[in-house]
């Protein structure tokens, strides 16, 4: 039975949750915008070690399937690919000489959690 | 897969097209308001435009709502109880309302104008009007909401600007429509989209995506590693091809190269689909992977003038360009996938978006400094290399069409 906010076994991502378990995608764009590349890499580097192991447990559910703790490290896991171009292309979390990402309107987003068949 | 042999790309496209020439360009085509006026009456009010799919409307009822830019238009589609998908100007016949005032959802077989209560049909009848009495021999049959022609092509709504359509859209769509006919289009069934004005005419944007020249320079990070490696400094593409006033970027990419933990977490352990690995590039419509080359990544599908389709063996990215004045547009960006299968899977689905994005932040950061260099005339014509074909021809199509419309003027 999980207990604490995410499933057994990744406990040592929970200090984590707070910040990074986030509502949808344009969150997770404005989250990266306002963290300091030292935030965005304590993340990074307590997560990237878990990756496999976390994507090994979520394929076991079905989108709209999970368990609350369960969508948490979904979300945890989406953070991570919002950040996965600041640490691994950037060394920043914004787009070098890019165009400002704050002129991008998302009209459409997917739903993080809800069944997708 | 032993990358060093893979042989690069030659030089030889424009070659293959001698009518496209090989001299510079004038640039006034990119900034010209006499120009853009003629655009808009020869080009874009002869074009149809891709509004949305029907898979957004499953059940009668349906609707969506889509503001079209260039036109100052705002459109209403929805499906009938017939099965139907109708096409309406989203204009009450009362007082010139919108019928419908949401982006989308269910209506139950009527839209009520929330001005004055007149409410029409699913096929656009005007269906009851508040306080009838009041008003002086309504000819109520003439007074349905004004369809816009309607059409799709593989799943995707079309509109056309204008009442009696210059082309159907099976002649506008030609033979690129023809040759990626059959694609797993309606199987990317979840979509992202964003949207972003820019300060540039509609072809920067176009353009922005159309080459890979630029590859190795501004996307050194981002896509070059993949699309720049293994005997492929420049990033060449693998082929173009010209199809009236249509073509099609096919684009080199090589997996093995490919080390970034969050890249390699996303295509291997939740099936992101905008790499190579596992796909089937063979089994493909003839107008997609044309040289069905074993390195093929992705293609850049073009419809002139403003939409294309990024697509690849397994997702596809589409883009829309409104232009809305001569150095002023309204870029969309949709990225579909397919369904996750499992919540890994989802992981995925959010890692293509935004690498997609980030590498589009990228390409955008230029369109508003060359716009600048262009209306202040600082450079004045382009030097386009052999794999920037596809700017070339675009820039051929367009002073061909303007010099017709002027014959078109001058004739009467």
């Amino acid at each position: 039975m999980d207990q604490g906010t995410l499933p057994e076994g990744f406990e040592a991502l929970e200090p984590f949750v707070s910040d990074w378990v986030l509502p949808d995608a344009s969150a997770r764009m404005a989250k990266r915008q306002s963290s300091s590349i030292a935030d965005i890499r304590r993340f990074y580097d307590a997560i990237v070690p878990r990756g496999v192991e976390a994507l090994d447990y979520l394929r076991q559910y079905k989108l709209g399937e999970l368990t609350p703790q369960g969508e948490n490290l979904l979300k945890l896991m989406l953070s991570l690919t919002e950040l996965g171009p600041a640490v691994e292309w950037y060394d920043n979390p914004q787009v070098y000489d890019g165009f400002p990402i704050s002129r991008i309107r998302y009209v459409r987003q997917i739903s993080d959690t809800a069944a997708q068949i | 897969m032993e990358n060093t042999r893979i042989p690069v790309p030659p030089i030889g496209l424009t070659a293959k097209y001698p009518e496209v020439g090989t001299g510079p360009c004038a640039t006034d085509i990119y900034h010209d308001p006499e120009i853009y006026r003629k655009e808009i009456e020869a080009i874009f009010k002869r074009s149809w435009y891709m509004i949305g799919r029907v898979e957004q409307i499953p059940n009668p009822g349906d609707f969506f709502t889509y503001e079209l830019p260039t036109f100052k238009q705002s459109v209403l589609i929805c499906r009938d109880k017939d099965g139907e998908v109708n096409g309406f100007h989203n204009v009450c016949t009362h007082r010139g309302n919108v019928v419908e005032h949401r982006p989308d959802g269910t209506c139950k077989g009527v839209f009520m104008c929330r001005f004055h209560g007149w409410s029409f049909d699913l096929k656009g009848n005007l269906a009851r009007v508040r306080d009838e009495e009041g008003f002086f021999d309504l000819d109520k049959p003439k007074l349905g909401l004004k369809p816009i022609p309607t059409e799709i092509w593989e799943g995707f709504i079309f509109v056309s600007p204008e009442d009696q359509p210059h082309k159907t859209l099976t002649e506008y769509l030609g033979e690129q429509g023809l040759d990626t006919a059959g694609y797993p289009w309606g199987q990317c069934t979840q979509s992202y989209q964003y949207e972003v004005e820019v300060g540039c005419n509609w072809k920067l944007i176009v353009d922005s995506f159309a080459e890979v020249y630029h590859i190795s320079t501004l996307h050194p990070n981002s896509a070059a590693p993949t699309m720049m490696a293994s005997g492929n400094p420049y990033g060449r593409l693998l082929d173009v091809e010209l199809k009236g006033p249509h073509r099609t970027n096919s684009h080199y990419s090589v997996w093995a190269d490919v080390t970034n933990p969050v890249q390699r977490l996303a295509y291997l352990h939740a099936a992101a689909a905008q790499n190579v690995v596992g796909q089937d590039k063979i089994n493909l419509p003839k107008g997609i992977n044309p040289t069905r080359s074993d390195v093929w990544s992705v293609d850049l599908v073009i419809f002139f003038p403003t939409l294309s389709f990024t697509v690849s063996a397994g997702q596809y990215t589409a883009h829309q360009v409104w232009p809305i004045g001569p150095n002023r547009c309204l870029y969309q960006q949709r990225v579909f996938v397919r369904p996750a299968e499992n919540a890994a899977q989802r992981v995925g689905q959010e890692n293509s978006m935004v690498e997609y994005r980030d590498v589009s932040l990228e390409d955008l950061s230029t369109l508003e400094r060359i716009q600048r260099s262009l209306d202040t005339g600082q450079i004045k014509e382009f030097h386009y290399h052999d794999h920037e074909l596809s700017l070339r021809h675009q820039h051929k199509v367009v002073t061909d069409i303007i010099a017709a419309y002027d014959r078109e003027m001058a004739e009467g």
